[in-house]
């Protein structure tokens, strides 16, 4: 019976819950809306441009109990903020070619195993809360525009 | 027996050793099908005109189960069918700059987990891209 069990078990883990969506936000799109700001784009440059250097930012940020998200571990947060600010500081107005990568995703299954361990151990008394490390990375090639955004 | 001036049997095991040491992953996409979200490794041609809808990635993720079959879809192709579920969802024409990740077993090693069933081998593949609507100029083309 025990054994059964243990099958079913792994076979139910290997079946259920095994995918995980990671989404963030809009970049930039061709024309720009506007001229101002930092254009950025997974693709290339739609106008003349310098190449001013490369950056990479990595997001850390930690997962409490499966569902609350805290610190930069969203593929928005480094790429708004961290990337944009680095090539704002390299004198850039665009990063394009951006790459990115969120290192260890959860999936629903995870989710749910987390929380239901998180509430156990609370109920027990015994252990906090389950946390798990995040970490997003984002590279780009900073560029300046040479006229306009288009 | 006519003594070899190579010695055979290291030869055999460096062979043996060897053997096997490549693994490859592939998957082939559907023809190009106007109704379909478009995935492609490129980016927007320049001068094209796009709207950008957001980043995604899919990552699916498992156990190889006696070293071959693969019960959660953790291939190349299962995480691009939820790529491009996602972008119907999103409202896509496709997928642009799209990369895929990941670490195939050799098949010695394949070989090993279905020996050793009992040690299910973990799998897992990632797909980034980005969602892009295209403007009129030109929609239904793809870049």
């Amino acid at each position: 019976m025990k054994r059964a069990l243990t099958v079913f078990s792994a076979l139910a883990l290997s079946l259920s819950g095994c995918s995980a969506v990671t989404r963030g936000g809009a970049l930039s799109s061709v024309p720009a809306a506007s001229d101002r700001g930092m254009f950025l784009s997974t693709s290339g440059a739609p106008g003349r441009y310098t190449t001013l250097g490369f950056v990479q930012v990595r997001g850390y940020g930690v997962q409490v109990a499966g569902y609350q998200e805290a610190g930069h571990a969203t593929l928005d947060g480094p790429i708004r903020g961290a990337l944009a600010a680095e090539a704002s500081r390299m004198g850039g107005n665009g990063v394009i070619h951006i790459e990115f990568l969120d290192e260890n995703p959860t999936t629903d299954f995870e989710r749910a195993q987390a929380a239901a361990q998180s509430i156990q151990n609370l109920a027990s008394g015994q252990r906090g809360v389950e946390a798990k490390d995040r970490y997003v990375t984002v590279t780009g090639e900073v560029i300046r525009f040479e006229g306009a955004v288009q | 027996m006519v003594d070899s001036p190579v010695p055979m049997r290291p030869v055999a095991a460096s062979l043996l050793l060897l053997a096997g040491c490549t693994a490859s992953t592939f998957t082939r996409l559907p023809s190009p099908d106007p109704i379909r979200p478009f995935v492609t490794a490129e980016g927007i041609p320049a001068g094209s005109p796009y709207d950008s809808l957001g980043l995604v990635q899919v990552t699916r993720r498992g156990v190889l189960v006696f070293g071959f079959a693969d019960p959660a879809g953790t291939e190349v192709d299962a995480a691009l069918e939820e790529l491009e579920l996602e972008a119907r969802k999103a409202g896509a024409d496709g997928v642009v700059n799209a990369r895929v990740l990941k670490q195939p077993w050799t098949l010695a090693e394949r070989i090993t987990g279905a020996v050793l069933f009992f040690l299910p081998l973990p799998s897992e593949v990632t797909v980034t891209g980005e969602f892009v609507r295209l403007r009129k100029a030109t929609a239904g083309s793809v870049p």
